[in-house]
Order: C-alpha cells, then sequence, then structure tokens
C-alpha cells in the first residue's frame, strides 16, 4: 500500500480542490479519494505523480500549496496538457464522482435494482413538465 | 406482479464438438451477429461451435456501477486512432466502446431499434456520387429483408412493433416529447426498442432500473447472452466456448476454410475444424482477423482480393446535449435511452445534407455524466455544470455516416498484441456530410431544449462509438466488397461473415435490429446450401 509523504499528499488534495472546487464537497473528501488513488499505484504512476508534483513546486516561488487560488489555477493551466495532469484528472473525476457521500449532494440515488429499479420510486414523477403545448 | 425467475446459468451437459470434427459451423463471435447465428442455426438441427474471446458471464456479475462495468465487460485490448475526427484526439486510447463476453456488445447496448427506411439500401442510386463518399448501393433491397427484419423485432420484442406495447415515458422522456411538440415534430414516442414493456418471451419487463448499459439485471433488456446462446444451448446442437480469442483462419489446398486456430482460456493454441466459417468478431476484430489470416496465396488478407476489407468503415454521426432546467428530471431514473423522434430520419438535402438522423433522450448517472459531459474539463465552469445535475435532461441523434473508403480498420505497422499479432489502427475522418449534418443536429437539439425550457444548455463531443460497420461490406461485384447478398465472401464458399461489417451503408439506425434481420437470412441460406450439398 503506497502512502504519499505529507507534502506530495497535500499537494495532490489541493489540486483536486482546484480540478473539482465544490463547495460543499468537505477537504477530508478529497483527501479520502487521493489516499484511495494512493493505494493502487504501480511504480510507473507513482513516480509520475512525484515527478509532477515536484516540477510544479519548482514553478513559482513558493510551492503550490502556498499559491493562492488563482495562482494555483494557472499553474495547473500551463500543465493541463501533461500526462501527469490528465492522468490524475481521470483518477480523481472517477473517484470522485462515483464517491456515494458525493452522491448524496448531487441527488444522485445510485444503484437501483436491488430496490426494484425506479419504476415505483419517481421515474416519471416530474409532474411540473407540461405533457400539452 | 410476478416476477420471471430467469436463469442463464445452467447445470446440465452441454453437447461438445472435437477438434477434428469437420461438419461444424463455427461461429466467431456471440453477439448479435454471432448468437443470432447459433440459435438460428441450431434450431435447424446444424451442429456448431461458438468461439468467444470473452468470459461467460452470470445475471449476478451484472452490478449497477457504470465504471466497474466498463471494466469488467468491455473489449479493452488495444486499437490506435488516426484522423480528424474528434474521437482521435479525446478518446485516443479507446475509441470504441464494444464488450468482451459471451453476448458480444448486446451485454451494454441500450436497447435502441428505430425503423430502416427503404432508400437506405440504395444510397448511391439515391444520394448520387458524393465526392470523397464511396457510397454503393446493398446487394439486396429493403423489399427482400423486410419480413426478416420484422422477425428480428419480434424475436428482440421491440417496443410499438408487432404487438410489444410502447414503455411508459421517464422525467427524462416528458422532456424531449415536449421539445418535439413545441419544434412541431410529429412522429415521437417513448421509442423502438429491445426492452419488455410487459413479460414475454420468458423475461420480465422493464423495472426503470437506469443501468441499461451495465447489464440488464432484470433481463427486461434483450441479448444474446439471456435469449439467443441460452436457447442454442438447449438444442443440443451448440457448443460455446468462451475465453477462446481466434488468431487465425486457414484455409486448405484449393482455397477453403478448413480450420480456426485459437488460443483457449488456459493459453493453450487449439485447432477447431469447420465445415463453415461465420465470422461475427464485430467490424474491427472481424476485418483485423481476416487481414491476420493472410498466406501466400491471400497476401493482403484472407478473402481480401478487393482489397476492401477493414475499408469503408462507417460508425454513426452522434451528439449528446444536456440542458439544465428549473425543476429536477432526476434522468438516471428510468431507461437510458428513453424516447424517439423519427421526423429526421428521411432523405431531404434542403437541410444541407443527404442521409437523417434519430432523435432520443439519453440519460446518464453521476459518474459517467462527469466524464463524457466535457471530457478532460476541470475547474469553476465544469463543477458549476456538475452541480446541476438533478436538473439535467439529456438528449442524443444518431444519423447515417456516409461510407468513406479510407475510414478504415487496418494492421497496426509496429504494435503487437499479447499473441504476437498486430493491433489494429483506425483511420477515422469526418465528410463534409457528417459535419453538415452535426451541425444541423446539434442546432436543433439545442434550439428543442431551450423550447422545453432549459436554462441553460452544453453539446458534448462524440463518444467511443458502440456501432461499428462496414468493413467487410456486401457488394454486387467482387472487386469492390468482400461479401455477396448473402454475406458469404466473394472468393471462399464456405466463409461468411455475420456482424455489422456487411454493411454496405450505416442507414440512420442503431445497427443491432438489422445486423440480427441478416443473421436469420444468412442462416436460412446456409442451411439449405447444406441440405443441398453446396456447402
Amino acid at each position: 500500500m503506497a502512502i504519499f509523504n505529507s507534502n506530495l499528499r497535500e499537494t495532490l488534495i489541493a489540486i483536486s480542490l482546484e480540478m473539482f472546487p465544490h463547495k460543499f464537497i468537505e477537504k477530508s473528501v478529497y483527501a479520502r479519494i487521493v489516499d484511495s488513488i494512493g493505494e493502487d499505484l504501480e511504480e510507473r504512476q507513482r513516480t509520475q505523480l512525484e515527478t509532477g508534483v515536484k516540477l510544479l513546486d519548482e514553478k513559482y516561488e513558493s510551492s503550490f500549496v502556498e499559491l493562492t487560488n488563482t495562482h494555483k489555477i494557472a499553474a495547473l493551466k500551463s500543465i493541463e496538457h501533461t500526462a501527469f495532469f490528465q492522468d490524475f484528472h481521470g483518477s480523481v473525476l472517477r473517484s470522485l464522482y462515483s464517491d456515494p457521500e458525493v452522491w448524496l449532494h448531487f441527488g444522485y440515488e445510485g444503484p437501483s435494482s436491488d430496490l426494484g429499479g425506479y419504476i415505483k420510486r419517481g421515474f416519471n414523477d416530474a409532474s411540473w413538465i407540461p405533457d400539452d403545448q | 406482479m410476478n416476477k420471471i425467475r430467469r436463469t442463464v446459468e445452467h447445470d446440465v451437459a452441454m453437447t461438445t464438438y472435437d477438434y477434428d470434427d469437420d461438419t461444424v459451423v463455427v461461429v466467431i463471435g456471440s453477439g448479435a451477429g454471432g448468437g443470432t447465428m447459433a440459435d438460428e442455426l441450431s434450431s435447424k438441427g446444424v451442429n456448431v461451435v461458438v468461439l468467444e474471446a470473452g468470459p461467460r458471464f452470470k445475471e449476478a456479475d451484472f452490478i449497477n456501477d457504470e465504471w466497474a462495468m466498463w471494466e469488467r465487460f468491455t473489449w479493452h485490448d488495444k486499437r490506435t486512432v488516426t484522423g480528424s475526427s474528434s474521437i482521435a484526439k479525446n478518446f485516443s486510447n479507446a475509441p470504441t466502446w464494444i464488450c468482451k463476453g459471451v453476448g458480444g456488445t448486446t451485454l451494454h447496448w441500450a436497447g435502441m431499434c428505430p425503423p430502416l427506411r427503404p432508400y437506405e439500401f440504395k444510397t448511391r442510386t439515391t444520394y448520387g456520387a458524393i465526392e470523397g463518399a464511396n457510397l454503393a448501393d446493398w446487394p439486396l433491397s429493403y423489399e427482400e429483408i423486410e419480413s426478416d427484419y420484422i422477425r428480428a423485432q419480434i424475436k428482440l420484442g421491440v417496443t410499438g412493433r408487432n404487438g410489444m406495447p410502447l414503455s411508459p415515458g421517464s422525467n427524462n422522456y416528458k422532456i424531449l416529447a415536449l421539445a418535439a411538440r413545441r419544434q412541431g415534430y410529429i412522429d415521437y414516442d417513448t421509442g423502438n426498442l429491445a426492452i419488455n414493456s410487459i413479460p414475454a418471451d420468458g423475461r420480465n419487463a422493464c423495472d426503470q432500473i437506469g443501468f441499461c448499459m451495465q447489464g440488464c439485471k432484470s433481463g427486461a433488456k434483450w441479448s444474446t447472452f439471456n435469449s439467443e446462446i441460452p436457447r442454442a444451448e438447449r438444442s443440443g446442437h451448440c457448443e460455446i466456448r468462451s475465453r477462446c480469442m481466434v488468431i487465425r483462419i486457414e484455409t486448405d489446398q484449393e482455397g477453403r476454410i478448413k480450420e480456426v486456430l485459437y488460443i483457449d482460456g488456459n493459453g493453450d493454441v487449439r485447432c477447431q475444424r469447420a465445415r463453415i466459417v461465420c465470422l461475427a468478431a464485430n467490424a474491427i476484430e472481424s476485418a483485423r482477423l481476416l487481414l491476420n489470416s493472410e498466406s501466400n496465396i491471400n497476401p493482403n488478407g484472407l478473402a481480401n482480393h478487393s482489397g476492401q476489407v477493414g475499408k469503408n468503415y462507417m460508425r454513426h454521426v452522434v451528439g449528446f446535449i444536456y440542458g439544465v432546467f428549473e425543476n429536477p428530471i432526476n434522468m438516471y431514473r428510468g431507461r437510458v435511452c428513453d424516447g424517439l423522434i423519427r421526423d429526421e430520419a428521411k432523405n431531404d438535402d434542403s437541410r444541407g445534407f443527404v442521409g437523417g438522423y434519430f432523435t432520443a433522450g439519453v440519460a446518464l448517472g453521476l459518474p459517467f455524466f462527469a466524464a463524457f459531459l466535457n471530457p478532460g474539463a476541470w475547474g469553476k465552469d465544469f463543477a458549476e455544470w456538475m452541480e446541476n445535475y438533478d436538473h439535467v435532461g439529456g438528449i442524443h441523434f444518431n444519423g447515417e455516416d456516409l461510407a468513406v473508403e479510407t475510414n478504415q480498420v487496418a494492421l497496426h505497422p509496429t504494435e503487437k498484441d499479447q499473441f504476437g499479432l498486430p493491433i489494429p489502427t483506425l483511420n477515422l475522418d469526418d465528410h463534409t456530410n457528417d459535419l453538415s449534418m452535426r451541425t444541423y443536429a446539434n442546432q436543433r437539439s439545442v434550439a428543442g431544449l431551450e423550447s422545453a425550457g432549459a436554462i441553460r444548455v452544453f453539446e458534448s463531443p462524440p463518444t467511443p462509438a458502440s456501432h461499428n460497420l462496414g468493413t467487410c461490406r456486401m457488394s454486387d461485384s467482387p472487386e469492390n466488397g468482400v461479401l455477396n447478398k448473402w454475406g458469404q465472401s466473394h472468393e471462399i464458399s464456405n466463409l461468411f461473415v455475420s456482424d455489422g461489417s456487411q454493411f454496405v451503408s450505416s442507414t440512420a439506425a442503431n445497427p443491432t435490429c438489422l445486423i440480427v434481420a441478416l443473421a436469420i437470412r444468412q442462416s436460412r441460406y446456409i442451411q439449405a446450401q447444406m441440405t443441398a450439398g453446396t456447402l
């Protein structure tokens, strides 16, 4: 099980917060996502993250986590074509929006077959939609 | 409501055939084409061995989880892509979404079976010579396939046809219907889908589970997995061999098909003799297998003197448009592709393009919506859009893709797979007709959603294609196609192609029902030829 060192972990969390800034999702959720990504890494992927964060920290006088939001976004924009950014973006996107705690915030109910589907649970309950002209 | 308990597992001893049994028909692939061939032939007493590259799932393996099922039953083997199409940019390592498993891509399809139009079988005659396109008429007419097409609709239990009632409409459908009415469309309803609206054929009616593309857990959605394959096995004339990847088709001294080489589930090389081979590995792998079966007498690949194997690769012109509404829609509650507007499925070049398109609802769960709304996007704007999720309604369109010779499946010049065989590389360029149709259809879709009350809309780029067609097209003449009107190779009488590779035009409709119709027809021809002793 790969555990990120403290700076790497904090930086990856900070990046994920800028990638998908949802004010109603607590930082602890992003931390959990980053930790779960860390658990499944191959050596090559781990190196890619470490190298990517190192280069990001070296871009400006301050390390990434110390930048203002505006500068964080600018820094990420400057690397958004890189494999490091795109791979991490894909991993976070997939984990974040597959997280049942996150679903609660979005109104997504998730699996339904064990509950009999939605045929009796609101599949056509939008009575506000006119059914004539 | 009584629930029908359906099992697709089996406890009875299955028929098996020897490797050196040269009287069997070998079917490569178990999807819409291969599965139907297995069922139709075995029901006529013909002995069939099906070689399926993927595993045999159980219904319990289907879970209501978009990413988990994508992992579980997608064809993940690498194919590369070049060309001007946005697919090359957005989905360069995964340009298609098809399945690997018993049932083929019918495992994940959404069940759509919109109607055919007779002119779609005569695109060269109807549209004329279109620059940059390689149009041809099918060597069979709509009238010749019509009764088999109706048989296919009945087999699949297509709603709104042949006595299967239309399904009730979800919230997402209500938006589509409202948009249709306000735009003056008249030919629309909850759609023609192979998803039971009432219990039928030993399968339950739809519970609006909403995970159609993750394996239907109720069995309401037709697939060869829950219908043709079990029925073929029960006939006693069919053996399904799963985890068997065919690597080569071999001919005898006379150039006729002799046997099929494959790697079995233990990693051993096996050789199955065959009286006849029906290739139904989906348009990319079918073309690839023919190309990889080259030999001294067939240096360009098997059955490829025309040079057309791999060429004329068609998908469909597609787009996905999402609208945010003032009240919740919860689009995920219900069938993924609820609803169908048919008015634009016509040939009317006053719109600026030939061929037509269908418009249908589309609904994604939160995980897939995040991935496909705007691939690669991030930051405040993207997050804000996502936060509208439960107020989002979606529609998509699916239209005719013109045959272009340079849109093709070829063997990669250097990259090989785990068996040492060249992987497929796709080339996809947009034809101007595709661009014109897509622009028009996007505009109409945006206007439709806005007329229905959308306060903002987003046009998503095309997704990896699940409709892969045309790479072994039929033709009248052996010079400009691979197969005759029966899907039989022009050159090798005991070689058939039974999947969407046969298509000469894409039609505007999702291809599954026509693939099944062609397989019904082809199996009848094969059985007659076998009885007559010509095959």
